[in-house]
């Protein structure tokens, strides 16, 4: 099933193949964003077998709301966001220690965040670098992988008000490191 | 090897005799039942799927008697049977429909039925609609889904009423495809009244008629009957009992050819035209 | 669009949780966009993981969507197989409900206008669950009888299953009639057991016939014998202690004969089997 020659279509027709009952174009999606969406979940949490619940989850879920894609923006993106929603209420449920997270420093663009927006990968690279683990992790959370600030409490295991006043510091950091 | 033996099968339905003492014997490979609508094909079938018991007779399936509960239950987990009119819950997807089936055939443990279905969902190229549902599926699809529940289990025995009916030429071939594929190594018995669906598949026919067998050998020896019995003419000869004019214009004759007639070769349509003595008359082009 | 690309050893870094952070951040980035990066990293995930997860997804994709009634019976502990056949029974469909409700509201309305027809009531009682049983059965609503007739599936297992399936859903819709009435308390149980032996005698008869005949033929038998008497007011006579005890042993002993006779007799499930 996983070996098969390529399919031509684009992963938008495929998702619309999806909606249409087509598991050939199923397999097809798997194959082609399973296996980032595994290393990608397996950097925000140590238990393999966590994330590979939570990769499973996902691809039911896609599976059953494909015809709920708004056709905007890249599918990869649509996929990341179930997963990453699918892994916080994992965590919540399993509960674990802070401890047990990663923290896990990094940056992409964001539409809400124009200070980010505004500089290239590169030297945010370095600024988000000098933050401290706690700070990046929230910017990380909240910015890169576009959780609100109540899911990113869930994922890092700490208060939602904390993720505010830590977002804020962060932000002013990152300004004064940027201007 | 014999693995269907009939004999002297009859069955009534109220006045209706539908099978008139019927002898049949098929082994491994693909027989054909040939026969005009009402002649007693379906029934026979049913005999042949255990769904329905002769009214006078004997079957004996697999080596052994369906007449029999346990023996019964034995044949039905060694056969697949597409009935002529496969119905379907619509709301089913194709997924839960074979699934269905299978536990019908008392495939109990969940994770191997499943991959059974999944396994028969790939033999008859279904993959692509294993999830929709099958009111969605057009008429050659439904027809898939049906020999796909047929073949859950891999039955010794596989008996198909009309598989071919209602598709398109290229569905057809498909379908003559995977039959002849099936065919390998088990006993298939498919009725149809496409004689060219008989001829590409069937190493043995019976040519059913009345609730008789009327004939019933190879292909070849069915078409040998008619040989030097069809001739090409310029117009419909009165010594036919049935003529055709042909594309190039020129009349296919079938019946006692007169003396100097230009005979050709027979095809199992014209044989079988004659077997049926003219019966078919109505139905055949002219 | 993207004509760079991470490099390999990035990849690889990415991929085996050992890029730092910055490296990391930017190779997200990227891959959100690039279909040639993502399809880089599958060389370096265990593509046993991936095929074992594949296995589950399948399976839970291809897996029949259960109704909540039919997630109900397995959660009592019925096996799902056994559950997903009780869920295809044409009876415990909503039309039908309804139809069984709605005749039987109708003789509960009737007693409460006149005494005289609470004896009706206690008649037409009974028929509610046949019928459902007799439907359960019909050909015309069981498109897959004629492939379920050539299937080794037990005739009396499913014949059983299915009315246990029928009585358990019907007979709280008689109960539920029988409590609206007026008068004394026991009428709202008196149908209970003659239900019960008809349906037993119905159930043996399928030896002899198909379920919807059967059924037929017990409930004919019912309402010949039971209306007149009511009409007559002799209620005792039908649905009295003497009347009850005979129906108790109606069912008992069908029940008796199907279990003695269970691996050797041929239910006819369809016109013949």
């Amino acid at each position: 099933m996983l070996t098969r020659p390529p399919d031509p279509r684009e992963d938008s027709q495929l998702l619309a193949a999806i909606t249409d009952g087509d598991r050939e174009a199923f397999a097809e999606l798997y194959r082609r964003h399973m296996p980032w969406l595994l290393v990608r979940l397996g950097r925000r949490c140590s238990s393999p077998e966590l994330v590979d619940e939570v990769v499973q989850d996902t691809f039911v879920a896609v599976w059953r709301s494909a015809g709920r894609w708004d056709r905007r923006g890249e599918v990869a993106a649509w996929i990341w966001g179930i997963g990453i929603r699918r892994l916080v209420d994992a965590l919540r449920r399993s509960r674990p220690p802070a401890d047990e997270l990663i923290a896990f420093p990094g940056v992409e663009r964001s539409a809400e965040e124009h200070v980010l927006l505004a500089v290239q990968y590169g030297d945010l690279g370095a600024a988000l670098a000098s933050l401290s683990p706690e700070l990046r992790a929230v910017v990380q959370a909240t910015v890169l992988d576009g959780l609100t600030t109540r899911e990113a409490a869930r994922l890092l295991g700490i208060p939602p008000g904390t993720v505010k006043t830590r977002m804020m510091r962060a932000r002013a950091a990152l300004r004064e490191r940027l201007a | 090897m014999t693995t269907v033996r009939v004999h002297g099968a009859t069955k009534s339905f109220g006045r209706t005799r539908a099978l008139d003492g019927v002898d049949l014997e098929a082994g491994p490979g693909v027989t054909g039942l040939l026969g005009p609508n009402g002649a007693g094909k379906t029934t026979l079938l049913r005999m042949i799927a255990t769904v329905l018991a002769p009214d006078q007779g004997t079957v004996t399936l697999l080596g052994r008697d369906p007449s029999r509960p346990d023996d019964r239950t034995w044949i039905r987990e060694r056969l697949g049977y597409l009935p002529q009119d496969a119905g379907f819950h619509r709301g089913f997807t194709v997924f839960e429909f074979i699934d269905y089936v299978a536990i019908l055939k008392e495939m109990t443990d969940r994770r191997a039925r499943h991959d059974e279905v999944r396994r028969v969902i790939a033999v008859t190229g279904l993959q692509a609609v294993t999830g929709k549902r099958i009111r969605a599926l057009s008429g050659g699809m439904r027809r898939r889904v049906g020999l796909a529940q047929a073949l859950l289990g891999d039955p010794d025995l596989l008996v198909l009423d009309e598989p071919t009916v209602g598709l398109d030429p290229e569905q057809r071939l498909r379908f003559r495809e995977m039959i002849s594929h099936a065919g390998e190594g088990r006993t298939v018995i498919m009725s149809s009244h496409q004689t060219e669906d008989i001829t590409a598949l069937c190493a043995r026919i019976a040519v059913i008629h009345q609730g008789r067998a009327r004939f019933t050998g190879t292909p070849a020896e069915l078409m040998a009957q008619a040989a030097g019995r069809v001739w090409t003419d310029t117009e419909r000869s009165p010594a036919a009992i049935t003529a055709w004019r042909t594309g190039d214009g020129a009349y296919r004759n079938v019946g006692d050819p007169p003396a100097g007639a230009e005979l050709i070769p027979p095809t199992l349509e014209d044989a079988y035209l004659l077997l049926m003595g003219g019966s078919e008359l109505e139905v055949t082009p002219s | 669009m993207t004509v760079w690309h991470l490099d390999p050893e990035t990849i690889r870094r990415y991929a085996q949780g050992a890029a730092p952070p910055d490296v990391a951040a930017s190779a997200e980035a990227h891959l959100m966009k690039c279909a040639a990066c993502r399809g880089a990293i599958s060389s370096h995930v265990d593509a046993r993981r991936v095929e074992s997860i594949w296995q589950e997804v399948a399976d839970r994709v291809d897996a029949p969507r259960r109704s909540r009634p039919e997630r109900m019976l397995i959660r009592l502990g019925v096996g799902e197989a056994t559950a997903r056949l009780v869920a295809v029974t044409p009876t415990l469909r909503g039309p039908w409900l309804l139809a069984v409700a709605g005749v039987l509201a109708l003789a509960a309305w009737a007693a409460q206008v006149d005494e005289r027809f609470l004896l009706m009531f206690l008649v037409v009682a009974p028929l509610g669950p046949l019928a459902g049983v007799a439907v359960a059965f019909a050909g015309g609503l069981d498109p897959t009888r004629e492939i379920g007739l050539a299937a080794p599936y037990s005739g009396l297992r499913l014949l059983l299953i299915r009315t246990a399936a029928v009585l358990a859903v019907t007979a709280p819709i008689v109960a539920a009639a029988g409590l609206a009435l007026p008068g004394s308390t026991w009428t709202a149980a008196a149908w209970l057991l003659p239900t019960a032996g008809l349906t037993c005698a119905a159930l043996a008869l399928t030896a002899r016939m198909t379920p919807v005949v059967a059924v037929g033929a017990v409930a004919t038998a019912w309402v010949l014998v039971t209306a007149p008497a009511a009409v007559a007011g002799h209620l005792d006579l039908a649905f009295g202690m003497g009347a009850q005890i005979f129906w108790l042993a109606v069912a008992m002993g069908g029940g008796l004969w199907l279990a003695v006779t269970r691996n050797t007799v041929t239910i006819k499930l369809g016109r013949s089997a």
